[in-house]
């Protein structure tokens, strides 16, 4: 269980999160939709150990993470940004093997690597350079790098979180990287996603946590989103549509 | 291909890496045999071996031979090969912790601040190290230029950081102003030499191997050792390092450690060349590039080839040095811009044609 308990956090003096709760059971997929601004972002590195809070703690299995190192953080939870830039031309397979620890015996390197890449159809790739990839195989390598990270930890219960990750995806790439969110969460790991389409996270998510202003409004299963909620989240008026079209997330 | 395995395996890899290794080891003993043979007085290369041997099993070899292979050319080469490869070395870490290939203890102001910190030493402080007992004087020199590369280092790299992550304009305006100032330095330092002291700035400025001993051999060997050492932990820290911090961050690097070790360790590396033998341009800033195209960037490998590369290519700089207008020598900065900067200017151009083409 990941569980974050009364966390605030402070940015540049300002307070940009107030008091938020949070708990990823292993198997679930949390959900954390909201404006820009409201702290989605924020909480999903608190919850990683990458910001510290001024208040409130984050728990893994009970114990707090505040005083864990890098690589103890980096053996239960795993992180996927939205879009990563490389300044130098490592390949694909290079990638991917950043997420597996050096300790690792070179024949387990090649299977995790190997299953990692496969998992998200990259594995005739593994030897291009990253720069001739497109936008959305680039993202797929990088799902395949977070992948590889929690296999190669396996045995604690592992924490994927996955910020904005379909951004710049086209709704085929969308897919790719929703359905690898739900297997993973399907292989008993927790999924945290911060996410833009309130559709899509509908669709994925387990429970979803609505955060406007820096503070969680509203908890629930997907069926208590309402287009009253969303319209006073976001500030535009919502309406259920029947003619909604979206990828088949199956 | 099995689909378990993407790519080539860990075990090609090795492989590749130890034959990549081999081939820089060799091109950088031949660059050093040839360095031992090649001067102005001509000595066989059975000669050289034979008194190398003697040199070796303790049986020395009397005569002027001798003497120039063993007093005037070894050093020199041992010289060459240290400040070739820790300066290479330095540059490709550097460019690995800014993420940014323009990074080079040269371009960015590491090396003229610690050239400028020597000079000041030089000028001033030569007086303060006959205070001190035995002759810990001397080490006045290496440690102050490693404290001005120290320096430069950690203002670049509070001056260039915005919100965790590294400015690449930032760092080169900050480089260059930074870099103006120890030139104003510099120039001030000039201003008050004498015609002797002078002659010693042309060799801050532009470097050389000249005038190597075993003193200066000892003075850097500690140095250049311990950041070779050090080094090939930093390797994949460098490489978690190009997806960004937060993402080195997120796969379990301590990225502030990274960054302080790797900032103390290009100090004291690029300090204690520029005090054995001035401020050589370019070896740091080029070789890491073309290395970068010929094995890829995994700095596993790039750190140890660069380093021999980095050897080869100032080993084989002051033997054009020294022979190229003989008895005189040319400054080996003249010859490692001289000939370094067409070549990146040739790289950058095949490259932008590259990428057009593409």
């Amino acid at each position: 269980m990941l569980e974050a308990r009364g966390i605030s956090v402070q940015l540049s003096g300002r307070e940009v999160l107030t008091d938020a709760d949070l708990t990823i059971a292993p198997g679930r997929i949390v959900v954390l939709i909201g404006p820009n601004g409201a702290g989605k972002s924020t909480l999903l590195r608190a919850a990683a150990g990458a910001l510290k809070p001024v208040r409130g703690t984050v728990t893994i299995d009970g114990k707090n993470i505040s005083g864990w190192s890098a690589a103890m953080l980096a053996a239960r939870r795993a992180v996927l940004a939205q879009s990563v830039t490389l300044t130098m031309a490592y390949t694909a397979g290079e990638i991917v093997r950043l997420g597996v620890p050096v300790s690792m015996r070179n024949h387990e390197v090649d299977t995790i690597v190997g299953e990692a890449l496969a998992a998200v159809e990259m594995a005739h790739a593994a030897e291009r350079l990253i720069s001739a990839l497109s936008g959305g195989e680039q993202q797929r390598v990088h799902a395949a790098r977070v992948l590889a990270q929690i296999a190669a930890h396996r045995g604690p219960t592992q924490y994927l979180l996955l910020d904005e990750p379909t951004t710049h995806l086209d709704p085929a790439q969308q897919r790719t990287v929703l359905q690898l969110a739900r297997r993973v969460a399907a292989s008993g790991a927790g999924v945290l996603a911060v996410l833009h389409d309130v559709n899509v996270a509908a669709a994925i998510a387990d429970e979803i946590v609505v955060l406007s202003n820096g503070r969680v409004v509203e908890r629930g299963s997907p069926a208590a989103l309402t287009p009253e909620l969303l319209g006073r989240v976001y500030g535009v008026p919502f309406h259920i549509a029947e003619s909604a079209m979206m990828p088949n997330l199956a | 291909m099995t689909t378990a395995v993407a790519g080539a395996s860990m075990t090609q890899r090795r492989t590749r890496d130890f034959a990549a290794i081999g081939i820089a080891a060799a091109l950088a003993v031949t660059a050093a045999m040839a360095s031992l043979v090649i001067g102005p007085i001509a000595i066989p290369p059975q000669r050289v071996a034979a008194i190398l041997f003697g040199f070796l099993d303790g049986t020395a070899t009397a005569g002027r031979d001798a003497v120039v292979v063993l007093d005037v050319r070894l050093p020199r080469t041992v010289l060459g090969v240290l400040v070739g490869a820790s300066t290479a070395l330095a540059g490709a870490v550097m460019q690995g912790l800014f993420r940014n290939p323009l990074a080079d203890p040269g371009v960015v102001g590491v090396s003229s601040g610690a050239g400028l910190a020597a000079a000041l030493w030089f000028i001033l402080g030569a007086g303060l190290g006959n205070l001190v007992p035995w002759n810990l004087g001397t080490l006045g020199l290496p440690l102050s230029a490693f404290a001005g590369g120290l320096i430069v280092s950690a203002t670049l790299h509070l001056l260039s950081r915005r919100e965790g992550q590294t400015s690449a304009t930032l760092l080169l305006l900050a480089g260059i102003a930074i870099g103006a100032f120890t030139s104003a330095g510099v120039g001030v330092l000039v201003f008050i030499a004498s015609e002797q002291q002078l002659r010693e700035f042309t060799f801050w400025t532009l470097g050389s191997l000249g005038g190597a001993t075993s003193t200066k051999i000892a003075l850097v060997l500690p140095f250049a050792l311990a950041f070779m050492a050090v080094a090939p932990r930093l390797a994949r820290g460098l490489d978690a390092l190009a997806l960004g911090e937060a993402e080195a961050f997120h796969l379990g690097i301590d990225v502030e450690r990274l960054k302080r070790v790797a900032v103390i360790g290009v100090a004291a590396a690029v300090g204690a060349s520029v005090a054995v033998s001035g401020v050589v341009g370019f070896v740091g800033l080029i070789t890491p590039h073309v290395v970068r195209l010929v094995i890829g960037p995994a700095h596993r490998l790039l750190l140890p080839v660069t380093a021999l590369a980095g050897a080869t290519f100032l080993v084989t700089a002051d033997i054009v040095a020294r022979t190229i207008a003989a008895p005189s020598e040319i400054p080996l900065g003249v010859i490692t811009a001289g000939v370094g900067a067409p070549f990146m200017l040739w790289l950058l151009l095949r490259q932008g044609l590259a990428q057009q083409l593409r």
